[in-house]
């Protein structure tokens, strides 16, 4: 299905004959000065045609990944060089060099993985600081000036300074700022000094109420255009979210006094790669060259707003004298080149974790450090040993001979045969739906069951047999009590469903019943109010929520302080974020079971209730021994549909508490996620999660059906 | 065993008054049928006894005591609704036993409280079926003995035949005529068949648009109606009404008279069964002619009027429409030509 979709791109891509496939994931002016560009090269060099595809950053990774090997992917394609590492060892990039002098060190650093190097440098993006010109009348040149200066801008609901304390990217200009670093002689070690100071130093800094606590980047972004932060610390696309009037200026990163060095950003680089199946490599590399030379840099500076990566293209004064560009350049100096190593993305959770354990107050700054090294340590434990298939394939092929002889048999016995033949004519019209399931449900499903026996590392699919399903139930890498246990997990899931079902079922028919009394007035309305939860898409409520539970500006801790309350730090302790979860769900699951019990209370004669009342039944013995039971038959189906969805309620978890504190409230679907995608790619592991929790669901099918015919109505 | 009394009970809902000021008082151990025609507000005034409805004004007292206050499960009374409303998800068994478990009777009690009702309706071989299970007249049976099973003080019900195919129903009369004798129970009965009523009741109180029309045994209400609302509703087929002019001593119809002590223009009142018929060269013509067994119904034109007649099959030989019929008249009451209302005469 995916190389039909590529080839379907490609074949777009390449409208033209023998154009030159471009990939990039510019927008807006970006794309322009490309386009631009690109027309350029086209009138330079006659006969030659330049084929650009913008594919969406999220996707890019994985659909070069897909395509290039395939043939079917980009000659030339222009991206960040963070998954460098992986596509060298995967093969799908070519080595390219270019004068390496043109470009500042730190980006041709960038390109370089195992002393070679695989792209130009275009342009690089990286944080710096970000301030209000009508409060700092003087960026501050170093931490101590700039803790001086936001202390004397913090006061009541203002800060001095905000970025989102806890994720490691915009952490990275301390950690580097205090001699830290992810990789020690190209081991990962996330425990050096260097981290527990750099936190201990943010944490103070929170502490004294200069940063906001649990920021995040709309919150970031509105303090600053609100005038309630005077300094900022963000990237270039930081540009595009300030309101129109704000007086600001961008300056480098200030040094760290403790220590004299200078704050390191992380640099990211876009560069431009060849394939290594490129059709046309020489037109491609030429093409490279191109883009990255001096007029081109130009013209992606100053039309596209770019911060180039070229030199030679800062003595023009219109890029060399922009407030803005001139602050992104002079912060390169001191940026540090984003890791290309693939070892990389396992890191990332281990150290947002330790960030968020530290901000909440969770461990001390050198416990978390420590526990970020033994997790990152533990994710990206070796693969299992390569298993043999071949008694694998042997049980394999026996189910498939046995469904073929089940089969066959079934196709000799004269009654079956008799009536396939009665319903030939349906056949046609249950084809197309029967293909869409087929390819839609049924492939995929088989699919993602085959990959749980493979073990994923780097782009290589190991076979691996049962080892993902033994790790896993078996524990073998944690304790059962530790939330990266599957146990622990169900356990959690397990409560998640009852007590969301339980709520939903419970506050869904009281309200259904309340609004069948007829003394409540305006029950149209009510009615109408009470689904409205429900005809919201639940992602867009579950950020609502998250907000409302926010420690420092949330609508819950508001009003708990107005009634003179402590405010409550929803996501720091297991019980709080898992109710702040249940909270959330339990307001987008309620509304279905009331039109259910709505429904099914329309069905239930009045008299069955009045003869109970004047059989002397009182209003609970009524509703326990009549309405209820009478209303088992269509709230059944309704709590088994609501468990199901429940258990798998992805949405929820990841958007409100995220698996905080510490995956605690991580539910399976959620934990499989994290298993493929920030877990060092573990997609057999995951897999093996998701067949386990099919398994589950199919247990509590199978029980539930059972329920269903249980007792008849 | 209760008593049961009406003072000026009014209903209403909004500005529809279903209920005009009823007066009622029911002894000890009576069955009384309320009859009238849809919407007359009987089944309402049923449900404001069980409780079901609230009472706008006026005051209902059961053994003496005002109840307009108490919830329906303090006033000891059981009720059979038209729909039987059995609880569809209990047994036989469960659903004579509801009552009695409600109120945390003994199970040693309810079981035999369960028993005794199901051998006296005949229900015990059927205890543990569920409702859905069971021919409509085995509902019935099942809806009256959750209501006996309790022994409450006064029994309500509201239509319980009217669901019934014609043979069973008469069935079903009988065995209710026993019950309430071997019960001693105090019966309000809601029917709008009047045979039902006349054939149970102790007293049929008559209702018209929430009025009490009349209130008296069966015999009276027949004899005596008093007025051409209960002429016309009781019996069948209905009353006779024919414009007469009396003159003191005899009352003129047409080419008719009968003797009657009243003067002016009268509505005269005649049953079917009290216009005799014979044949010959009379003034009446035979229009429609109804056979039924052993009697015919005949529909006759009289002059300007017609006319039902009932008459026995053997004793009138053969007729055919558009025979000419001598008619003459049994027995006539009077009533006021405005109001209805019967004139002594």
């Amino acid at each position: 299905m995916s190389a039909l979709l590529f080839g379907w791109l490609s074949a777009v891509a390449l409208a033209g004959g023998d154009a030159l496939a471009v990939w990039h994931s510019y927008r807006g002016a970006e794309r322009t000065a490309l386009d631009q560009v690109l027309a350029q090269y086209e009138a330079e060099n006659p006969g030659v045609v330049v084929a650009p595809l913008a594919v969406p950053n999220e996707t890019f990774p994985t659909k070069v990944e897909a395509a290039a090997p395939r043939g079917n992917g980009p000659d030339l394609f222009l991206s960040a060089h963070d998954r460098l590492g992986g596509w060298v060892q995967a093969g799908i990039v070519a080595p390219l060099d270019v004068p390496q002098e043109d470009y500042h060190p730190a980006t041709v650093e960038a390109v370089t993985f195992e002393g070679q190097r695989w792209g130009v440098p275009l342009a690089y993006k990286c944080l710096a600081l970000f301030y209000r010109t009508d409060l700092v009348p003087e960026p501050p040149g170093t931490t101590a000036e700039l803790e001086a200066l936001a202390e004397s801008l913090t006061g009541p609901d203002r800060f001095g300074a905000a970025w989102i304390t806890t994720e490691p990217y915009f952490h990275a200009p301390w950690l580097h700022g205090f001699g830290g670093s992810v990789f020690l002689d190209d081991e990962v070690r996330l425990d050096q000094p260097g981290h527990a100071a750099s936190m201990a130093w943010v944490r103070g800094l929170q502490d004294r109420g200069i940063l906001p606590e649990e920021a995040n980047g709309a919150l970031v972004t509105q303090l600053f255009n609100e005038g309630r932060a005077a300094m900022v610390v963000s990237g270039p696309w930081f540009l595009g979210e300030l309101d129109p009037g704000v007086p600001y200026a961008v300056a480098p990163l200030p040094r760290i006094s403790q220590t004299g060095e200078s704050a390191g950003p992380y640099l990211t680089v876009e560069a431009a790669m060849v394939s290594a199946y490129a059709r046309q490599p020489e037109r491609a590399r030429d093409l490279a060259r191109y883009l990255a030379s001096t007029d081109a840099a130009i013209t992606r500076a100053v039309d596209g707003r770019q911060s180039v990566a070229n030199l030679a293209a800062y003595e023009d004064p219109r890029v060399g004298l922009d407030p803005n560009l001139a602050a992104f350049r002079a912060q390169l100096d001191t940026a540090v080149p984003m890791p290309n190593r693939p070892e990389m993305t396992a890191t990332w959770e281990p150290m947002a974790r330790s960030l968020r354990r530290v901000m909440r107050g969770a461990l001390t700054p050198e416990a978390a450090a420590r526990a970020a090294q033994q997790e990152y340590a533990v994710v990206t434990k070796p693969p299992p040993p390569p298993a043999n298939s071949a008694p694998y394939a042997v049980l394999v092929a026996l189910l498939l001979l046995v469904a073929a002889g089940a089969m066959v048999k079934k196709a000799l016995d004269p009654d079956v045969r008799h009536e396939v033949g009665r319903w030939r004519f349906a056949y046609p019209y249950v084809l197309p739906a029967a293909l869409a399931m087929g390819v839609l449900v049924v492939l995929p499903f088989l699919v993602g069951a085959g990959v749980a026996f493979f073990s994923h590392r780097a782009g290589e699919f190991t076979f691996v047999g049962l080892a993902n399903f033994l790790d896993i139930l078996f524990a073998r890498d944690w304790p059962v009590t530790s939330p990266l246990s599957f146990w622990f997990t169900l356990g959690v899931t397990i409560l998640w469903t009852a007590a969301n079902v339980f709520l939903h079922v419970t506050i869904g028919m009281g309200l259904a019943l309340l609004l069948r009394e007829p003394w409540l007035r305006l029950r149209n309305v009510y009615r109408v109010l009470l689904i409205l939860p429900w005809s919201v898409p639940n992602y867009i409520t579950a950020l609502i929520w998250k907000g409302l539970f926010h420690r420092q500006f949330g609508a819950i801790n508001g009003l708990l302080v107005a009634l003179g309350l402590e405010p409550v730090s929803w996501f720091s302790q297991w019980s709080t974020a898992f109710a702040a979860n249940v909270a959330t769900n339990t307001w987008l699951g309620f509304p279905f079971m009331m039109v259910v019990t709505l429904g099914a209370l329309q069905t239930i004669p009045r008299d069955l209730e009045q003869a109970a009342e004047v059989d002397g039944a009182s209003n609970w013995q009524r509703f326990r021994h009549i309405t209820l039971p009478l209303l088992r038959p269509a709230l059944l189906p309704a709590v088994i549909l609501g468990s199901v969805w429940t258990f798998n309620q992805f949405n929820i978890i990841y958007l409100v508490s995220g698996g905080e504190p510490d995956g605690g409230t991580e539910i399976l679907i959620s934990d499989a996620y994290r298993w493929a995608f920030t877990r060092n790619f573990r997609y057999g592991y995951a897999a093996a999660y998701s067949v386990l929790i099919f398994g589950v669901l199919l247990v509590w099918s199978g029980f539930t059906s059972r329920l269903m015919r249980g007792k008849p109505t | 065993m209760a008593t049961l009394s009406f003072r000026d009970i009014k209903k209403s809902y909004g500005d529809l008054q279903v209920l005009q000021g009823i007066d009622l008082e029911v002894s000890d151990g009576e069955f009384v049928v309320l009859v009238g025609p849809s919407g007359c507000g009987k089944s309402t005034l049923m449900r404001c006894v069980a409780g079901l409805e609230d009472i706008t004004s006026g005051e209902l007292r059961i053994d003496d005591k005002r109840v307009n206050e108490t919830p329906p499960r303090a006033r000891d009374v059981a009720m059979v609704f038209q729909s039987y409303a059995l609880y569809p998800h209990m047994t036989v068994r469960e659903n004579l036993a509801f009552a009695l478990k409600v109120r945390k009777t003994p199970s040693a009690e309810i079981e035999q409280a369960v028993a005794e009702a199901a051998e006296m309706l005949g229900l015990t071989p059927l205890l543990d079926r569920l409702p859905k299970a069971m021919s409509g007249g085995q509902r019935q049976r099942v809806a009256m003995g959750r209501a006996i099973v309790r022994r409450p003080r006064l029994f309500l019900f509201d239509e319980p035949l009217s669901n019934l195919d014609a043979s069973l129903r008469n069935q079903m009369r009988v065995e209710l005529k026993r019950l309430h004798k071997t019960l001693d129970a105090t019966i309000l009965y809601v029917t709008h068949d009047q045979v039902e009523a006349l054939t149970l009741a102790d007293r049929i109180v008559i209702l018209d648009q929430g009025v009490l029309q009349q209130v008296g045994t069966p015999e009276e209400i027949f004899d005596a109606p008093a007025n051409t609302f209960v002429a016309g509703f009781i019996g069948s087929p209905g009353m006779n009404f024919l414009a007469g002019v009396g003159d003191g001593t005899t009352v003129t119809l047409g080419p008719l008279s009968v003797p009657g002590q009243v003067e002016g223009p009268v509505t005269v009142g005649v049953r079917p069964h009290e216009v005799l018929v014979e044949r010959g060269e009379g003034l009446a013509t035979i229009e429609v002619i109804e056979h039924l067994g052993w009697e015919v119904h005949l529909h006759l034109r009289l002059g300007d009027q017609s006319l039902t007649a009932r008459a026995e099959t053997a004793r009138l030989g053969p007729v055919r429409v558009g025979d000419p019929l001598v008619v003459s008249l049994n027995r006539a009451r009077f009533f006021d030509v405005d109001t209805g209302v019967a004139l002594t005469g």
